[in-house]
Parts: structure tokens; sequence; C-alpha cells
């Protein structure tokens, strides 16, 4: 610009832009310009400071919410209602299950491949009254009972669907001179009952828990 | 050195400097933008966001010499006023044979005073007033011109070449009338 107003034809044109007062064309009230510049610049430093707290809360917004919609996309999803054309409803499984299935099977493989602890073998001579009812499913042999056992079938908990040979008891006819005998006291897995015993022959086989009912029925 | 001490004292956010600042330049700053927006109240406007862009950057500037300061808050008051004409749209560019075929007179154009050729530009229309001042007055070249309002570089020759014709139009008629008084 400088060069252009030392053009020897523009020098009035310099005379223009340096002009600092026009007769006629003053400006009407510069106090009240004055304040009318002091509320802009209020207004802009207010809009300044509001642009930051807005970005200020979005940023705090994003922190906040971005873990938690991870950890939701991580949780399996639950299972979906899709209508049928018969019109009911069917439960498709999430696929994460399969994995949980499988986790269980681990757990449980050692369980297969061990030798749980025999059942105790009671002599039982002829007309004793002598029934063998072990206890429902959950009390198993612990490590303490077997110690050569692999420490992850501490935590499986699964009924042993092992059949016992037991005898029925409303099918028994008390004995004359039945005496109660308790052979092995310090086995858990023994109880026995005054009750006239079948002999060997004619001893049927149930599963435990059938048993138990079949004797809470008797009781009651 | 005459605003050396200000702007430093703005800088520092001293709002009393800001006020004397305001004081010492607000005409001529008004001068300015009245050149380019014809409404009072709108120049004012122009003007007073041209000062709150001055405050809010002066931390920016760095001062050398007053002329570059002045310099500078010109030009920004002049994007304000560019602002305000490129919003509302009012940049009309009028066909070529708007103007007669006049030559120019720069003689004539030394006669007047300051203020004379400032009213006599206020009375082109818009669109050549706005070329005319960005090029003659405030030293813009057509690039810059056309960036400015939108334009080609060649349409704003155009009107810079209307713009001085009619002026000198008006500048020969103004001297028929007032011949007594440029003798002067």
């Amino acid at each position: 610009m400088s060069q252009h107003y030392q053009n020897k034809e523009t020098r009035w044109s310099q005379e223009v832009a340096e002009l600092e007062y026009v007769p006629g064309l003053a400006m009407p009230n510069p106090a009240d310009s004055l304040r009318k510049l002091h509320k802009k610049l209020r207004d802009e430093k207010r809009n300044k400071r509001k642009i930051f707290f807005m970005l200020a809360a979005a940023c705090f917004t994003v922190i906040l919410f971005v873990p938690a919609v991870v950890q939701q996309n991580n949780q399996p999803p639950a299972p979906r209602q899709m209508a049928s054309p018969n019109l009911k409803k069917t439960i498709i499984d999430p696929p994460i299950a399969k994995e949980n299935k499988s986790v269980q099977q681990k757990v449980r493989e050692p369980q297969k491949e061990m030798s749980p602890v025999p059942p105790p073998v009671i002599k039982v001579e002829k007309n004793e009254p002598l029934v063998i009812l072990p206890l429902p499913g959950n009390i198993l042999p612990t490590a303490s009972d077997s110690p050569a056992l692999n420490p992850i079938t501490e935590t499986a908990v699964a009924p042993m669907k092992r059949k016992y040979p037991v005898v029925h008891i409303n099918s028994i006819k008390t004995p004359e001179g039945a005496e109660e005998v308790i052979d092995d006291i310090k086995n858990p897995f023994r109880r026995i009952l005054n009750r006239p015993a079948l002999p060997p022959w004619a001893v049927p086989v149930y599963s435990s828990e059938h048993v138990i009912n079949k004797n809470k029925n008797s009781q009651n | 050195m005459e605003f050396a001490g200000l702007i430093e004292e703005i800088k520092s956010g001293n709002e009393s400097a800001q006020d004397a600042l305001f004081k010492k330049l607000s005409g001529r700053m008004f001068i300015v933008c009245r050149r380019y927006i014809k409404n009072t109240e709108d120049a004012e406007e122009r003007m007073l966001d041209g000062f709150c862009n001055v405050f809010l950057n002066i931390g920016s500037f760095e001062y050398k010499a007053d002329a570059a300061f002045l310099n500078w808050m010109k030009q920004i008051m002049i994007h304000a006023c560019m602002r305000q004409l490129r919003k509302k749209n009012t940049v009309s560019i009028l066909p070529e044979t708007a103007a007669g075929d006049v030559p120019m007179q720069d003689d004539i154009v030394n006669k007047l005073s300051a203020s004379e050729i400032y009213k006599l530009i206020m009375v082109l229309p818009e669109g050549y007033r706005t070329v005319f001042n960005l090029y003659v007055i405030d030293g813009f070249d057509h690039n810059e011109i056309g960036r400015l309002l939108n334009i080609s570089a060649n349409t704003s020759r155009t009107q810079l070449l209307q713009a001085r014709k009619l002026l000198q139009k008006k500048l020969n008629s103004n001297k028929h009338n007032h011949e007594p008084a440029l003798s002067k």
C-alpha cells in the first residue's frame, strides 16, 4: 500500500484514506458507541466461555459414555424373540452360551476321568436288617477323602449317577430277632437303619433319589 | 510511538486503555467504515465489530510503528464492512454501459479537497464505490478485491474503470457548478 501511495497521481487518494473528520459525517454519539463496545466485548467473552463449557461437557460425556458402551458391547446379548410363521415365539440362544457350556464341560471332564471313591462295602450277613442309603448328590468325596484327585474337581458339583444296590423297605417283612448293627461308624456314607433286609437274591436296584423319595413316602 | 504504550496496556488487560484507544481512533475508523457502508448505524455497528476484533486479537499483534498499527486496524475495519456487504449481498455489479466514455482528468481531482472527493465517492453506486475504495483508496489489488467480493479479477477491473469514468463525470459537473470555489 505504501508503494501505491507513492504514486504521484494517487496523492489525493492517500489524503482521503487518512481523513479523520469529514464535515457532516461524524459519529453521532461517541459515548453511546463506547457503551455498545463494552457490551459487545462482554458478549464475546461470554460466548467464548459458553463454547468452552459446551466443549468441556461434550468431552466429559464422551469420556463417561464410551467405556460404558464398550462394556455393554462385551456382555452377551439377551436372547432375541422372533415371531415364527405360526405365531409361536421361538427363543434363540445367544452364541456365547456355547462357550459357557464348553467351560462347564472342561470342569466336568476330570470328574469323568477320576475314579470316585467307591461306596463303602458292607458285609451283610444273612437276615441282617441293613439298608444303605447314600445321601443326596451334593455330598461327594472331597479332596481330603482322595488327595490324589485333580484340584479342579473340588469345585465341580454334580450328582453321581451311580446306581447302588438298595432294598425296598416296604416289601420287607421284619424277621424275628433282628438287631441293629452298627458296623463302620467312621464312614459318613453309611447309614444303618433298624429295618429288615431282603435276602441278597431279592434285592432290587433303584437310583438313590428314587429310594430317598420312597423312603420319605413310607415314613409319612 | 503514540500507540505503543496503549497497546501494551491493552495487552495486559487494562480496560481504560481500551477506552483511550477507542476515543483516539473511533472517528477515523468511522470515516473508513462510512466509505463502504452508507447507512450511519450500520457503519457504526461495523466499526464496533472491528474494534471488538482489534481488542480480542491485539495479543497477536507485534508493534513496529504507528502507521503499521493504523494500517492493521483499518484492514480489520474493511474486512468487517466486507462481511456485511457479502452477507446482505448488496454489492451490485452494474453493466459496463452505465457510465459514459469520459476521459480521466487528474488535474481536476487535485484541485479538490479530500473531504470533497470523499463526498463525491459516496455518491457513486455501491458496487462501483466498493471497488473504487478498495483499489484506489485502500490499495488492494484486483485479485484481493475479487476474493473479498466473490467476483472475478476482470470484473473488478471493469467496475473500477466504470467507477473512474462516473467519478470523472461528476467531477466535471462539480467543476462547472462550483468553478469560483475551486479556482480559489
